[in-house]
């Protein structure tokens, strides 16, 4: 049985272009963890935008503690989203969201 | 600190907006291919930028003659994998720092005997993630599977991998966090993408300045003092 714990992952999402959504980026985090990892990893990922500030990029996501590796490899691989050329980076990941803000 | 040693910064004018990237992203300097006046220097900002010089994929007489007019101007040195007369060459040159996989394709085979003599002369290969940025579904699986195969090819026979972002535009920069999770890709483990990302790319920078340094004669032999002449 996999673990059900939860992971965030605080990130900002660098742009060059036209700013992303969260809808459109959380889209494309899936549609890279689809082919890279396949369906069973975007099944078991849970993966949520907790918060996201369009402007600036920052924000939180939060994914099944066993797949976040994959996750955050699958965001990294993110070229461009609707045509702008974006720069995912990694900040912190905690298990709570208070640990994020330390 | 963590620099990365592989920026296709196409012209002068757009390095500022590569500085500013690498600036944001925590990278303290990174390699660029456009002809500076220094091999190493320091900008104002305090960002270090190094020049790098690719090698032509021409003949080994070529190559040769190239390597030796390139090493005095440039911080770093790379030889792309292809044939085995040059990949050996390079690996056993201890003037060319790395193999590079910049373009990926099935015919970049690393053999293991041109790993082991990289090894041994500290030759290191080089893995430009930008191809992974720019490809999606069967072709991205066709660059992983080259580099993943390259990589441990590398670390099985001790030559060191590093890895940069070969970026053409500023988006295809990532931050050394980013870049250890490509490592983990690629079938590094976690310890390792540091060496890959931060370590070694550093001590190779080190050491080309101690070897471009006026004191330097040769591996392990140095100036510690000079006499004074009549």
């Amino acid at each position: 049985m996999k673990s059900r714990r939860k992971r965030y992952l605080r990130f900002c999402l660098h742009q060059d272009g036209s700013p992303i959504n969260g809808k459109q980026l959380t889209a494309e985090v899936r549609r890279n963890l689809l082919s890279l990892y396949g369906e069973v990893a975007v099944a078991d990922s849970r993966l949520y935008l907790s918060k996201y500030n369009e402007d600036s990029g920052m924000g939180i996501l939060q994914c099944n503690a066993a797949l976040l590796e994959k996750v955050i490899t699958s965001s990294v691989l993110i070229g461009s989203i609707e045509k702008t050329r974006v720069s995912f980076e990694p900040k912190k990941t905690s298990g709570t969201l208070k640990g994020l803000k330390t | 600190m963590s620099i990365d040693l592989n920026v296709r910064s196409p012209t002068s004018k757009s390095l500022g907006s590569f500085v500013k990237m690498a600036d944001s992203l925590g990278l303290t300097g990174f390699a660029t291919v456009l002809q500076r006046d220094k091999p190493f220097e320091t900008l104002e900002g305090g960002m270090d930028l190094f020049t790098r010089i690719d090698l032509p994929e021409s003949g080994l007489r070529a190559v040769k003659k190239a390597a030796k007019e390139a090493r005095p101007k440039a911080a770093v040195i790379a030889v792309p994998l292809r044939g085995v007369d040059v990949s050996n060459w390079a690996a056993e040159d201890e003037r060319v720092d790395f193999l590079t996989l910049d373009k990926p394709h099935n015919e970049c085979i690393l053999r293991e005997s041109t790993a082991k003599l990289a090894a041994v002369s500290g030759t290191a290969l080089e893995v430009p993630i930008e191809p992974l940025l720019t490809s999606s579904g069967l072709t991205r699986s066709k660059v992983i599977k080259v580099f993943r195969e390259n990589v441990q090819t590398a670390v099985g026979m001790g030559m060191q991998v590093i890895l940069s972002s070969g970026s053409k535009v500023v988006m295809s920069m990532r931050s050394p966090t980013a870049m250890r999770y490509v490592g983990l890709l690629l079938g590094l483990d976690w310890k390792y993408t540091k060496i890959a990302v931060q370590e070694g790319p550093q001590s190779i920078i080190d050491r080309n300045k101690k070897r471009l340094g006026s004191d330097f004669v040769a591996p392990g032999v140095e100036i510690v003092q000079r006499g004074e002449t009549e």
